[in-house]
Formats: C-alpha cells, sequence, structure tokens
C-alpha cells in the first residue's frame, strides 16, 4: 500500500470523522437531556453555513463575525424549535417525537430553499489554501479547522459537563430527571440549554465544513444521516462512544471510497452499522445494562 | 347537534357505513371522481402515483402502525422490487410478471435475513439499521451502472401488453393502479382482522404479556417484515413500469421520508389513512401551482402542525368520531346478541391436559440473585392438582421473582421446576404458556387498544391455526374458525363476568374488570396452571367476593390455581394450601390452620414481640 496516499486518505476520513462526531455529540447531547433523536438536527449545520455565508456576503462581516453570529441565531432557532415544537409532544410516544422532528427538519430545508436556492453554495476557506504536507500527505489548511473544531469542541464539552454547575445538572438529568427534579434541577431549562448547545455545536460543524464540501439545502439531513449512524455505532449513551463510532465511520467510508467504489460509499456506512448491531445491539462502547 | 344527527336520513348513512362492505363502495366511488373530473389529463399521473404510494404506505401502517416496530427501510423493498423486474426485463427479456415474482421471492429473503438480523436490537438502533437497508439497496442499485444504469436511470423496459392492449395512457395506470390499491386494502383489512393482525396489535402494545399467552414474538416481527416486503415489492414493480426510466433516487431516503409523512398525516391504525395522507402530500403541490418552490416548507409545516394538533392524523381522527359518536348511534352491541351466547358452553373443564394425581408442579431449589440480593433462595415447594396455593409474605419476601422464575420470564440462578413431571430448564417463556401454565401480572398488562374480545381472542391465539395466507385471503374455513373464536371468547368473559364489556376497548375498563379481563384472558390459552399475582389488589370487598367466587368456580372445574396475594381474608376463605415466604425463603407450608398457628409466620408478620406476648 502507498504509504503517503494512505495518509491522505486517513486525514480525509479524519475530517470527515471529525464533522460527523460533531453532528454525533449534538445528537447525543439532547438525546441524553432529552430521550429525544433530533432528525431536524442536521439542518443546524446548514442553517450554520448558509447564515455564515450570508454574513460574509450580504452584510460583508468578516468571517469570524459572521460565524459567530449564525451560530448565535441557530442557538436561538433550536431553543424556539424545542419551546413551539418538541415540548408540546415530548410526552407523547417516541414515534410522534421522531416525526416531528422530520418534520422539522423538512419546514428547514423548504425554508431554506426559498431562501438561498436550489444550488451549493461555498465559503472561502479560512487559511488560504496552500497545503500543507504531513508524511507525505498535502492537507489542505480548512482540515486543520476542522479538526481543531472537532477537538475544542470534545474538551469543551467535556469541561462544560464536567466542571460546571450547569453541566452536572444537565448530566443529572439524562441521568434520571424524575430525580433530578426532586433535587432542585429545572429540568426544562436544561432541555433548552442542551438544544441551544446542540443547535451551537452543529452550526459550527457546518460553517467548518463548507469551505471544503460547499453546502445545499438539503446538505444538512445527509450529514445528519451520518453523524447518527456514527453515534449509534459507537453507543448513543456515551460521549466517548459517539466520538468513536463518528471517527470510525469517517475513516472507514474514506478507505472504502478509495480501496472498494466511491460508488457505494454511502452503502458501506450501513453496512458496518448493521454488522456492528448484530453483535453489539447498542453499540459497541454501550455501557452494559445497568438491570 | 344531536337532533340532526338523529335525522332518517343521517341514521341511513350511518348505517350504511357501518355495514361491513361499506368500504368497497366508498372506494370506488372516490376512485372514479378523478377520473370523471380530469378525464385524461397529465392530473392523472399523480394520481396514479397516489394509489402506488398509497399501497407503500399502507405497508408501513402494518409494520409501524400495528406492529409498533419503527421500521424505515421499506423503501429498500419497494426499490428491489421495481429493479429486479425491470433489469431482468431491460438486460435479460425475461417477461414481466416472472420478473415481479422473482422480486417478491428475493424481497422475501431479505426481509427475513433483515428481520432476524435486527431482531436484538431495540428502538433507536432498529430505526437506523432498517433506514441502512434502504440506503444500503439504493446506493447498490446506483453504484452499478452496467446493470442498473446507475444513477441516470434504467432504460429498455418494455411496455404492459396484455390481450392485444398496450398499457400507456396515465388513465389507465390509474385503473390499474388503483385495482392493485383495492387489493392491498382488502388484504391489509384481512390481515389486521386475523389471528396473526391480533398477535401483531399484541406485539406492538406488550411484548411480555403476549409471549405469557404463549406467542413466540420473534416469530411474528420477522413475519411482519415479510408480508411488508411483498406489498413493497409488487408495489415498485408496478411504479417502475409507470416511470418506465427510474434513476435510485425514485426511491431514496426522502421519498421514504415523505411516506413516513404520508403515514402520519394520514393516521396510522387506520388502513385508509394511507390514501388521504398520500393524497393530500401529492396534492400540494398541484394545488400550489406557481408557488412550487414552497412545497417542502409547506409540507413540513403541515406535518408539525397535524403532530400538534391532531397527532391521530386526519383518517384517525375521523375513526375516532365514527367510533365514539357516529357508529354508537345504529350498532346494536353485536356480541351481545343472542347468537354468540348460544354457541359456546362456559363450563369447559381446565385438566384434560394433565390428569392424574399428585403434584402438578414442583419447584425443587430455586435461587436467584439479583446484584447483591438473594431474591429467591433454595425455594422448594410443590402445588398439588385441582388444588388453589397461595404465596403470601411480606414485601420483598420474593414472590413475584418465583412467578418470574417459574414461567422462564428470568432464568433461575439453580434449582429448576417441574410441570406435570416436565422439567422447564429448556423452555421459553411462550413455550412453558403453551405447556399449560399462564400467569397474570401484578400490575394487569393488556392490550390496551384492543377491545376485552380481541383481548381474550389473543389468547386463544395457539389453539387457532389460520396462517399468514389465510389471514390475507380469508376462506369459509377461516371465517368459521374466527366465529367459532368469538364465540368461544365471548364464553370466557361470561365466566367471569364482564361479557357486558366485550366491545370496550381494554384501556377504558374500570381496574377491577381489567384483573378479570386478564384472567379471561389466561384462561383462553387453556391452561392446567393459572399463576395469579395479587389477584385482589385495588378490589373493592364486593370485587373481591366477586373474584373468590370466580376462583373457586375455576379449581372446581379442574384448575390449579398458584396465587400470590396479600388479603389475609381472600387467601383464608379459598386456599387449600399456604406457602409463607420471606427474605427469599421458604419459612412455612401447610394448610391455612396451620399457617395461622405457625411461630415463623407470626414473628415474619407481627414481629418478635407480639408472638412472645400472644405465648
Amino acid at each position: 500500500m502507498d504509504v503517503a496516499l494512505a495518509m491522505q486518505v486517513l486525514f480525509g476520513g479524519l475530517t470527515t470523522g471529525g464533522i460527523y462526531a460533531m453532528i454525533a455529540l449534538g445528537f447525543t447531547l439532547v438525546y441524553r437531556s432529552t430521550t429525544v433523536l433530533n432528525f431536524a438536527h442536521g439542518e443546524f449545520a446548514m442553517m450554520g453555513a448558509f447564515l455564515t455565508i450570508t454574513g460574509v456576503t450580504a452584510l460583508k462581516l468578516p468571517v469570524l463575525a459572521a460565524f459567530l453570529l449564525a451560530v448565535a441565531v441557530t442557538a436561538v432557532v433550536g431553543v424556539l424549535f424545542e419551546r413551539l415544537a418538541v415540548r408540546p409532544v415530548r410526552t407523547q410516544a417516541p414515534f410522534v417525537v421522531i416525526l416531528l422532528t422530520l418534520g422539522a427538519s423538512t419546514l428547514f430545508r423548504g425554508v431554506a430553499m426559498i431562501i438561498w436556492g436550489k444550488d451549493p453554495l461555498t465559503l472561502a476557506p479560512f487559511s488560504g489554501s496552500t497545503s500543507i504536507f504531513v508524511a507525505g500527505a498535502a492537507i489542505q489548511p480548512q482540515v486543520l479547522w476542522v479538526l481543531g473544531g472537532a477537538i475544542g469542541t470534545v474538551i469543551g464539552l467535556s469541561l462544560f459537563l464536567n466542571k460546571t454547575t450547569y453541566g452536572k445538572a444537565l448530566r443529572a438529568c439524562s441521568e434520571n430527571a424524575n430525580a433530578a427534579s426532586l433535587v432542585g434541577i429545572n429540568v426544562s431549562t436544561m432541555v433548552l440549554i442542551s438544544f441551544a448547545i446542540s443547535a451551537g455545536i452543529g452550526a459550527l460543524a457546518g460553517v467548518l465544513i463548507t469551505p471544503i464540501t460547499a453546502m445545499e439545502f438539503n446538505g444538512g439531513f445527509a450529514l445528519a444521516m451520518k453523524g447518527l449512524t456514527g453515534a449509534i455505532i459507537g453507543g448513543l449513551d456515551r460521549v466517548s462512544g459517539v466520538i468513536f463510532g463518528a471517527l470510525a465511520l469517517g475513516i472507514i467510508e474514506a478507505f472504502s471510497s478509495v480501496y472498494i467504489s466511491s460508488l457505494m460509499k454511502e452503502a458501506v456506512a450501513f453496512v458496518v452499522l448493521i454488522l456492528v448491531l448484530m453483535v453489539w445491539p447498542n453499540g459497541v462502547l454501550a455501557r452494559k445494562a445497568s438491570r | 347537534m344531536s337532533g340532526v344527527l338523529d335525522s332518517a336520513i343521517v341514521l341511513g348513512i350511518i348505517r350504511f357505513l357501518a355495514g361491513r362492505h361499506a368500504w368497497m363502495v366508498l372506494f370506488l366511488v372516490a376512485a372514479v371522481i378523478p377520473m370523471v373530473l380530469l378525464g385524461n389529463s397529465y392530473l392523472m399521473s399523480s394520481f396514479a402515483i397516489i394509489a402506488i404510494f398509497s399501497i407503500v404506505v399502507l405497508s408501513l401502517d402494518l409494520v409501524m402502525g400495528y406492529g409498533g416496530l419503527p421500521n424505515f427501510g421499506v423503501n429498500g423493498f419497494f426499490a428491489l422490487g421495481a429493479y429486479v423486474m425491470g433489469v431482468l426485463a431491460a438486460k435479460l427479456g425475461i417477461p414481466l410478471a416472472l420478473g415481479a415474482g422473482i422480486a417478491v421471492l428475493l424481497n422475501l429473503g431479505v426481509a427475513f435475513l433483515i428481520g432476524v438480523a435486527t431482531l436484538r436490537m431495540k428502538h433507536y438502533y432498529f430505526a437506523v439499521a432498517s433506514l441502512g437497508l434502504g440506503v444500503i439497496v439504493v446506493q447498490v442499485i446506483g453504484g452499478l451502472p452496467d446493470q442498473t444504469g446507475g444513477w441516470s436511470g434504467l432504460t429498455g423496459i418494455p411496455k404492459v401488453s396484455a390481450l392485444g392492449y398496450t398499457l400507456s395512457s396515465d388513465l389507465a395506470f390509474y385503473v390499474v393502479s388503483c385495482a392493485a390499491l383495492f387489493i392491498s386494502l382488502a388484504a391489509g383489512r384481512n390481515l389486521v382482522g386475523s389471528r396473526f393482525g391480533r398477535a401483531i396489535q399484541a406485539i406492538s402494545t406488550d411484548e411480555l404479556a403476549t409471549e405469557a399467552v404463549g406467542i413466540f414474538v420473534a416469530e411474528h416481527k420477522v413475519k411482519l417484515f415479510m408480508v411488508t416486503s411483498v406489498f413493497g415489492s409488487l408495489a415498485g414493480s408496478l411504479y417502475v413500469l409507470f416511470l418506465r426510466v427510474p434513476t435510485p433516487a425514485n426511491f431514496d431516503v426522502p421519498v421514504l421520508v415523505e411516506m413516513t409523512l404520508m403515514l402520519f398525516l394520514g393516521g396510522q391504525r387506520t388502513l385508509w389513512g394511507a390514501i388521504i395522507g398520500s393524497g393530500v402530500m401529492r396534492l400540494l403541490p398541484e394545488v400550489m401551482g406557481g408557488f412550487h418552490d414552497f412545497t417542502t416548507a409547506l409540507q413540513g409545516l403541515t406535518l408539525i402542525l397535524i403532530l400538534l394538533f391532531l397527532p391521530k392524523g386526519l383518517a384517525g381522527k375521523a375513526e375516532e368520531v365514527w367510533k365514539d359518536r357516529l357508529r354508537p348511534r345504529v350498532v346494536v352491541d353485536r356480541y351481545a346478541s343472542a347468537q354468540a351466547r348460544n354457541g359456546h358452553d362456559a363450563s369447559q373443564r381446565f385438566d384434560g391436559r394433565t390428569p392424574g394425581e399428585g403434584p402438578l408442579l414442583e419447584a425443587t431449589g430455586l435461587s436467584k440473585r439479583f446484584g447483591g440480593v438473594q431474591a429467591v433462595s433454595e425455594l422448594t415447594f410443590s402445588v398439588p392438582r385441582r388444588k388453589i396455593k397461595a404465596i403470601i409474605g411480606p414485601n420483598g419476601a420474593g414472590k413475584t421473582t418465583a412467578f418470574n422464575l417459574l414461567t422462564k420470564v428470568i432464568t433461575p440462578d439453580d434449582g429448576y421446576a417441574c410441570f406435570n413431571g416436565i422439567s422447564l430448564k429448556a423452555y421459553k417463556p411462550h413455550e412453558v404458556s403453551r405447556m399449560g401454565i399462564v400467569r397474570t401480572f401484578q400490575t394487569p398488562r393488556l392490550f390496551s387498544t384492543m377491545s376485552a374480545l380481541e383481548n381474550v381472542k389473543v389468547g386463544l391465539h395457539t389453539h387457532l391455526k389460520a396462517g399468514i395466507i389465510n389471514a390475507l385471503v380469508p376462506l369459509a374455513a377461516t371465517r368459521r374458525e374466527e366465529h367459532d373464536a368469538e364465540e368461544r371468547a365471548y364464553a370466557l368473559l361470561e365466566l367471569t363476568g364482564i361479557a357486558p364489556r366485550a366491545a370496550t376497548i381494554a384501556d377504558k375498563l374500570p381496574f377491577g374488570e381489567r384483573r378479570l379481563l386478564e384472567i379471561a384472558r389466561g384462561l383462553a390459552v387453556q391452561p392446567s396452571l393459572i399463576l395469579l399475582d395479587e389477584p385482589a389488589a385495588g378490589l373493592n370487598e364486593t370485587e373481591k367476593d366477586r373474584l373468590s367466587e370466580l376462583l373457586l368456580r375455576l379449581r372446581d372445574a379442574g384448575l390449579t390455581l398458584l396465587l400470590v396475594e396479600h388479603d389475609m381474608r381472600v387467601v383464608m376463605n379459598i386456599a387449600d394450601e399456604v406457602l409463607v415466604m420471606n427474605y427469599g425463603q421458604k419459612i412455612a407450608d401447610g394448610t391455612p390452620a396451620e399457617i395461622q398457628r405457625n411461630d415463623a409466620v407470626l414473628k415474619a408478620y407481627l414481629g418478635e414481640d407480639t408472638v412472645y406476648a400472644a405465648n
């Protein structure tokens, strides 16, 4: 095997894996605080990207400002979505909640299509496009932004969850919402916060990947499917499982598209998923069933 | 309002709608309307697609609505049905009908494998894995351009011609698709009302209770997958004839999402909601006309609004109004009619399968530990035939765990139980039930969406024969069996004294009657031994007396009863033997009179001091 090529593919895999991991983290954050799988999560990535593009092109903002604004606006959309649509149906059957988020996903895509059109849009790379060479592999600077963003998200999120009062309260809600409310934690506020953070991370992922792959109105949904697949492979109920699954998925996809067939890249992801779940029905790193 | 509803014309309409075949008339009328209004216009193609999609959405309703399985893989079956037939015809010249048949067989195989592979997965894991099935099929089709034409589409599929007529106009396609939908709807309705249909609905509400009446859950889930795959496959074959040049995008995830939206918009657990949902979703773009770009947003918004304000869907809401307000005006409760009552004799015997003497059930050294708690320890006891034995003991004594061990819901760490001389070691819960041991639960676990009568009919499952083919196309023998089952179920409701509630949805029964219904459902399995977990809990004194009287009557009919019970009055009145447990161990075993004098029992119940004081 050609080492340089393998390195190149590995970096490609890490890049997509990093994005998947960020998407997957957004999924788990909401899942753990509400047991809702938010199928509209990918649309937050799409919104983040499109809003940044609008900020840069129409409002002539610097990329950083446009990006921060986009993340903030997306987080607000996440909060509104939770308040107006998710909360009223949360006590109903899981089906209803899934469907509601699917409906929201469709609505967000539809609105994005009206505002930004059907063609893919892109952003200029944040630090130019002069490739850096590592072990014979040419790497775009944007890849480093993606990897840095993914690592930063993981570190930031674990600091938040483990060191801050709000983070600990959030974890308490995910363990047992009833018990959490008994010790005085406002569960509904926690749910709101988890939606805001989840949407924000989604937007960040969307902005970072856009200079590499461009973004179209239904690009978020495709990302969501991948992030979710990665999260499920690793095991939804653990942050480490989610990151492991998403990175593994990115790398497997990259290698299979080079060494097997690029046409079946999507199929490979799900074949891996089904095989993994046949062996570990709750994901590779799932906690042992407690009862 | 009620004046209008009670007018002769309205009552006549309701009476017509309540008839068994009214849906056929309604279907034909609804199918003809677009033809009359539009003739052979381009819009007919939309209606043809609505009919074809309705078939797939209907199969989605069977698996998701009635079966409760979040199966998002239906587009895989749909795509296989289309492409297997299409490729065989276009590339190898195989006749279309034969190709469609091959596609069905292939789909059945895939459904079987996927069904077995996903059995252990729960909820979201299952949902996403099944979603994967569709993605894999579509991607493989797209990834084989030499065979399938890839993403640019498959060309060369011949037109259908039969008897010198070539199927080509949109109107002709509409008619053919409507015929296919009509057959699918009939098959779906038959399936839902059948033995198989009851089993899958039971599974979707409570798997444990379903196993407790002897139904093998895994088998039914896989079979349901396979049935769905046939609907999907045939609809796909039809769709490809209509498309002529299919591309994988015609079957990709967005189509699946659209179909799921159609199901919920229309209303799950109605079947006909599939048609309503497909119609609204597909006609919306046509109505929007110049505002085509707004369609996606509007579809999403519609779904959100439906879920928020009409969660049962359009058809679901209509059915609710129909069942609660309109139909009761004309329907005489048919179960209460004399015809059903004359059928079966309620005085059946329960010891036919286990004649003889001596103990019916013998437990030897049963032990179970949960973490640090020894829930049941070295429990040895026997239950004599045709007697009532009660297990009593303080909370946490291990009584319910003992039941779970005996019915194999949990596996003992050590020890075993013998039923009628046969060791239960190697048996699964549903097999234990089939041998003749049934149970009730501390909190009644009924099939909450089904009527009382249907609950009992689920209990009869293992004594009925109709398979899936009979379910889809019920011939005279199957209909006779169903009729017979109805009478047997009704007889059991009479035996337990809740016959007047036959048509009531289990969820709406008062608590005491739920307990009785659970017993009736257990009796339908025709057990030799019934395990009752606190049957008197939550009942008032009158209900307790009624229950005691029923249990004595069952014993006299040859049934052996083992009950866990806290109510000492009930226990001492009806039990022939009493087993006392504390901290997982047996502390006494004997007649009620012996137990009442036993020191260890008095200590456990009343505390040491009281016993010394009494002595």
